[in-house]
This record gives structure tokens, C-alpha cells and sequence, in this order.
């Protein structure tokens, strides 16, 4: 079959959001639809940028000691991403499945809808953190609203 | 059920600003209780909508200042002229002076390589180098902002964890060398003035409310065993909850090795800049009471611009000009509070059961104040707290010095809570643990301290001519 007519499978790890269980379960679909495993690690900016906020606001330290934080943070964000899909690729490889990764460094569901919309990908895997009901109800979920906003089906694993 | 979890997402800033308001507008208009006067009245209206706004987060810290310093003009309570002096008070200008010696020290790489040896001499065994990484953020934090300490910190300890191969989010080790980082830096800050902006602000509040001081040197007197028990209590938690998995450090001595080797001889300006600020620090221990502490840290800036050790564009960089704003603006509620009677008529009423015996004071001050940080900026908590707890304590005859003691020290002990303090968030924010790692092992540490704090206030201070 050619690589333009597999299904696409995407799995979506983040900074915040990334379990085995995932990847496993990424590669055991990929590999049962013949599928190409498409992995995207998402930078999440989130929490670096509410860190940055309260150590301007609250430890009063100034612009660039603040960037210089922001930035050794992303660095190291960007470390665990490479080493992540280095993983996963290794596994993908053993069991013969195309397998391709991309970086991107921004707010989670806005990068996640980007890139689907760029790739039309038949089926998602994504990892839920682990939170309570109650602060899902109260500050929301970004799964549950990708969830919301796709047409494709996706797939929760809890962490 | 949608409605009330958006509302709460995206309008939670609206709703307590509205409520703020609200809160404001009834006080003003409601009739002027007997025994209160109406300028107390307005001004209990002005403090009541910068505690929402403070603890609630309507806006940053320092714009809630700014209304408070627009408002008590406006209202007729302060006159303009009198409220914008207060920018004058001797605390700013030290604080002003504390955040560019400390900007020096930091860019001259001497405090980055002082952690390095630090590390290197101490952190021969993962154990050795867990309690390394909790002590030398305390000591530094004793004499630099200690979220300054995190941010210059941070990332020697995120090379070493990558260097040790630690897992973010498993490792038992990687949790204890963030926590020991965090930890550190918040029990050194309460160590002496220099930590952080609360203790000067409440400083300040002390000194226009009242006309009492705190020398730098008795502050530190008082703070400091807390700190050394404090450390003790974290050193304990720590190896309880994360003991570290590993045998060897091998790869970070290596890597520390590299990274000293890396950085040469000591520069000049490393060495200067040392100097300038143990001259300062003595300065301000031997004479800060007859000089002010605020001259000290002026002419410690000056001669550092003198010989050059200081660069003003860097200062500009690294200092956060709105801390002013926020100094303006709570040291002029604390004094507009005072200067109206509205403490006093807030102590008699609400607060009642409060003033009616010292102990009880006592224990709810700093029991409140240390909870209340975990959530809220330590620097809104002082300005909150100092002025109401002085208007209490003046009821039943406290030294208003012991009650800004009792306020101020436990306002700085957040270790359970990202949100309680910049360094719990730094650390954080390396996903080596998750908030219930810090909640379970912080709450060992609080208790136990806060307990700590509250005997050597009782049994200690009075020998230092602060007693209750």
C-alpha cells in the first residue's frame, strides 16, 4: 500500500501530557490499521508564561531575568520533547510503522487544531492528565474541547 | 452547568472585579457606624477593594497599588501631596538599592559560581547533594531577592537532574532536588530584609503607621532560627517522602567540574562586587539603625556605579520598577487606615475576639498569614495583614514591632502550593513532581515550623527586648 493512502493515525504528547499507555496504544492501532503514526509534541507556553506572569508581578524580578528563565524552561521543554519521540520513534520502527514527529511550541489546542487541519489525520491518541472532576468542571479541559471541536474520532488515555 | 464553568474560566477576573466594586460602593454609601469616622469609613471602602482585588487577582499587584494611591486623594481622605511622598519612605529606596546590588551580584557570576563550588564541594552523594541544593539557595536567599536566587538556580539544577538521567515525574531523586531548591529559597528570604519585598513594605507600613522600626540586624536575630529549624524540618520531609534512588552522582560532579573549568579565574568584577556586598550587609547590620537602611543601600549602588560594577542598562533589565507602586499604594491604605481611626474601630468590632487575649492573637496572626500565602502573594498578605493585625494589637497594649514580626515572617513560608511563592512555581515548572508531592511533604514542613516559629517568638524574642 502506499504511504498516500494509509490512514493517518496522530498521537499528541505534550509537555504536560505524555503516558506509555499512549504510546503503546498508538503503535498497537497504527500497526493493526496498517496505519502511518504521526506524532506531534506539543511545547505547551502555558505554564511557562503563568510562571513568568507571577515572577514579574509577585518576585518583582524584570524583563530579563524573567526571559532568560522562560527561555532555559522551553530549552529544556524542547529536551524531553526530542528524547520523547526519539522513543516512540524507536518503538514505531521496530514494529515497522512509518513513522514521522513534529515540534511545535505554543498553546496546546490551538497548535493541535492547526496541525490537524493541516494534516487531516483519521484517528487521534491523546493523554488526559490526571485532575480531578472538579477542577476539570471549574477550569475546563483542553482534551475534552479538541474532543469538542474535531470530526475525527479521538481517543482519551487517562495518564 | 456549561454557563458556570465558562464564567468561572473566562470571566473570574469580571466577577471579582464587579464584586470588588460592589463591596466598595456598599460600604460607602452604608450609613457611618458610631465610633467610626467618615473618613475611616471611605477608608475601609478602599482596603476592602484592594483585599479583593489583591487576593482575588483582579489585577497585577501593583495597578491595585496604583488605585489605592489614586483613590485616598480623590476620595479627600489623603492629600495628594501627603500620598505621593510616601514614595519617599526610606523602605522604597532600600528596596530600590537591595534589587540593584542584587542585579550586580548576579550578573558579575559570582553567586552562579559560589553555587557551583557550593555543589561540587558538598554533593558527593545523592543525600549530600540533596541537602546541598536546600542550603545553598537559603544561604544565598539571605542576601539576594530569593526568587532571584530560583531563576539563577533552576537551570544548574535542571543539568544536573538531565545529567543524573532522572525521570521528570518518577524520580524520587529529581522531586527532592527541586523541592530542596524551592525550599531553600523560601526559608532564606525570611532569613533577613533582603529576601523579598514583603519585609521591607512591612517595614515601611510599620514605621508610617506607628513611627517604629525593626533594625535589620534584630530582624534577622528573630527570623534566623526559624530558618535554621525550618531547614532542618525541609532536610527531614525531603529524605522522608523522596529518598534518592540513585548510588552515584558521578555525572554531575563531572558535569560541575565542567562547568567551573568552563568559567575560568574569578573576574575582577566577581570579586569586587563580593566585596561591595559584604561591606554593604555589615554596614547595614553595624549602623543601619543610626544611618537608615535606605542610605546604606544607596551609597553600597553608588559606589558600585563608581567603580563600575554596576551597569545601569543591566540594572534596568533585571529590576521590576512596579514594586514602587505597590510600596506606594500599601503603605499609604496601612497609613490612611491608622490615621482615620479605622483600624482602631475595625479592632473593636469586628475583630473583638481576637483582641481579647494576646494568645489567641498570637497564634491566629501567623497561622493566618501562612496559610493564606500558599494562595496569595506574600507581599499582598503583609500589606493586608500588617496593618489590621497592628490595629489589634494596639487594643490590648502589643508592641506593634512583635505583632509585624508575627505577620511578616510566616508570610513568606509557602511550601506547599505553586502559587504561594515565584520559587515553588520556578520549581515547578521543571515537571520533576506534582502538587501533591509538595502538598504532602509541604505540610510536614509547615506544621512543624510554623509550631517552631510561634515558641521562639514566645520564649526567644523577649530576650531580644521583643517580647509578649
Amino acid at each position: 500500500m502506499g504511504e498516500e493512502k494509509r490512514e493517518k493515525v496522530l498521537l499528541i504528547v505534550s509537555t504536560t501530557r505524555k503516558s506509555p499507555k499512549s504510546v503503546e496504544r498508538a503503535i498497537e492501532y497504527a500497526q493493526e490499521k496498517n496505519a502511518q503514526l504521526i506524532c506531534l509534541y506539543v511545547l505547551d507556553s502555558e505554564l511557562p508564561k503563568a510562571i513568568v506572569k507571577q515572577m514579574t508581578e509577585e518576585g518583582w524580578l524584570g524583563g530579563k531575568p524573567s526571559e532568560d528563565f522562560y527561555n532555559a524552561l522551553l530549552k529544556e521543554y524542547e529536551r524531553w520533547g526530542k528524547e520523547k519521540i526519539d522513543e516512540i520513534k524507536k518503538e514505531a520502527e521496530e514494529h515497522q510503522i512509518p513513522f514521522r514527529a513534529e515540534i511545535r511550541r505554543g498553546d496546546f489546542l490551538n497548535q493541535v487544531l492547526d496541525f490537524i487541519n493541516q494534516e487531516q489525520v483519521n484517528y487521534i491518541i491523546v493523554t488526559r492528565r490526571r485532575r480531578s472532576n472538579l477542577s476539570r468542571f471549574l477550569f475546563g479541559s483542553a482534551v475534552a474541547e479538541l474532543k469538542k471541536q474535531v470530526s475525527v474520532p479521538v481517543e482519551i488515555i487517562d495518564e | 452547568m456549561d454557563s458556570l464553568r465558562d464564567l468561572l474560566k473566562t470571566k473570574r477576573r469580571l466577577v471579582f472585579l464587579i464584586i470588588g466594586l460592589a463591596v466598595f460602593v456598599l460600604i460607602y454609601l452604608y450609613p457611618t457606624p458610631s465610633g467610626l469616622t467618615e473618613a475611616g469609613k471611605k477608608s475601609l471602602a478602599i482596603f476592602s477593594l484592594c483585599a479583593i482585588y489583591w487576593v482575588f487577582d483582579v489585577l497585577p499587584l501593583m495597578i491595585t497599588g496604583l488605585l489605592a494611591i489614586l483613590l485616598f486623594p480623590l476620595m479627600g481622605i489623603l492629600e495628594a501631596g501627603e500620598t505621593f511622598a510616601l514614595f519617599g519612605n526610606q523602605a522604597v529606596f532600600f528596596i530600590l538599592g537591595a534589587f540593584i546590588l542584587s542585579s550586580g551580584l548576579l550578573r558579575s557570576g559570582l553567586s552562579q559560581r559560589i553555587a557551583l563550588l557550593f555543589l561540587r564541594r558538598f554533593g558527593k552523594t545523592p543525600r549530600r547533594l540533596v541537602l546541598a541544593t536546600l542550603l545553598f539557595p537559603a544561604l544565598s536567599s539571605l542576601f539576594i531577592t530569593e526568587h532571584a536566587v530560583a531563576a539563577m538556580f533552576f537551570p544548574i539544577v535542571v543539568e544536573i537532574s538531565g545529567a543524573l538521567r532522572l525521570e521528570p515525574g518518577q524520580s524520587r531523586m529529581g522531586k527532592a532536588l527541586f523541592l530542596s531548591m524551592a525550599w531553600g529559597c523560601v526559608l532564606g528570604g525570611i532569613g533577613t530584609y533582603l529576601g523579598g519585598a514583603r519585609a521591607p513594605l512591612a517595614l515601611a507600613i510599620l514605621s508610617e503607621t506607628t513611627g517604629e522600626k525593626i533594625s535589620f540586624l534584630t530582624y534577622s536575630l528573630c527570623a534566623l532560627p526559624t530558618v535554621i529549624f525550618g531547614l532542618f524540618f525541609a532536610g527531614v520531609a525531603i529524605m522522608l517522602f523522596f529518598p534518592p534512588e540513585i548510588d552515584s552522582v558521578l555525572p554531575a560532579k563531572e558535569l560541575l567540574e565542567e562547568k567551573i573549568k568552563k568559567q575560568g579565574r574569578i573576574s575582577r568584577r566577581e570579586l569586587a562586587m563580593g566585596i561591595l556586598m559584604v561591606l554593604v550587609i555589615f554596614a547595614w547590620v553595624a549602623f543601619g539603625h543610626k544611618l537608615g537602611l535606605a542610605i546604606i543601600a544607596l551609597a553600597g549602588v553608588v559606589m558600585g556605579f563608581v567603580f563600575k560594577l554596576l551597569v545601569w542598562k543591566e540594572v534596568e533589565e533585571d529590576v521590576n520598577w512596579g514594586v514602587f507602586l505597590l510600596y506606594g499604594g500599601a503603605i499609604s491604605l496601612g497609613l490612611a487606615m491608622s490615621k482615620t481611626q479605622a483600624l482602631e474601630w475595625l479592632a473593636g468590632r469586628s475583630l473583638s475576639i481576637l483582641a481579647s487575649h494576646p494568645i489567641i492573637l498570637v497564634i491566629f496572626l501567623p497561622t493566618l498569614a501562612i496559610f493564606l500565602t500558599e494562595l496569595v502573594s506574600n507581599s499582598a498578605v503583609v500589606a493586608l495583614l500588617v496593618p489590621v493585625g497592628i490595629g489589634i494589637g494596639a487594643k490590648i497594649g502589643f508592641d506593634p514591632k512583635v505583632i509585624m514580626l508575627l505577620i511578616t515572617i510566616p508570610s513568606g513560608l509557602a511550601f506547599m502550593l505553586p502559587v504561594g511563592t515565584p520559587a515553588n512555581a520556578i520549581a515547578f515548572s521543571s515537571g520533576y513532581y506534582r502538587i501533591r508531592d509538595s502538598v504532602r511533604a509541604g505540610l510536614l514542613v509547615n506544621i512543624p515550623t510554623l509550631i517552631f516559629f510561634l515558641l521562639s517568638a514566645w520564649i526567644y524574642w523577649r530576650w531580644l527586648g521583643l517580647g509578649f
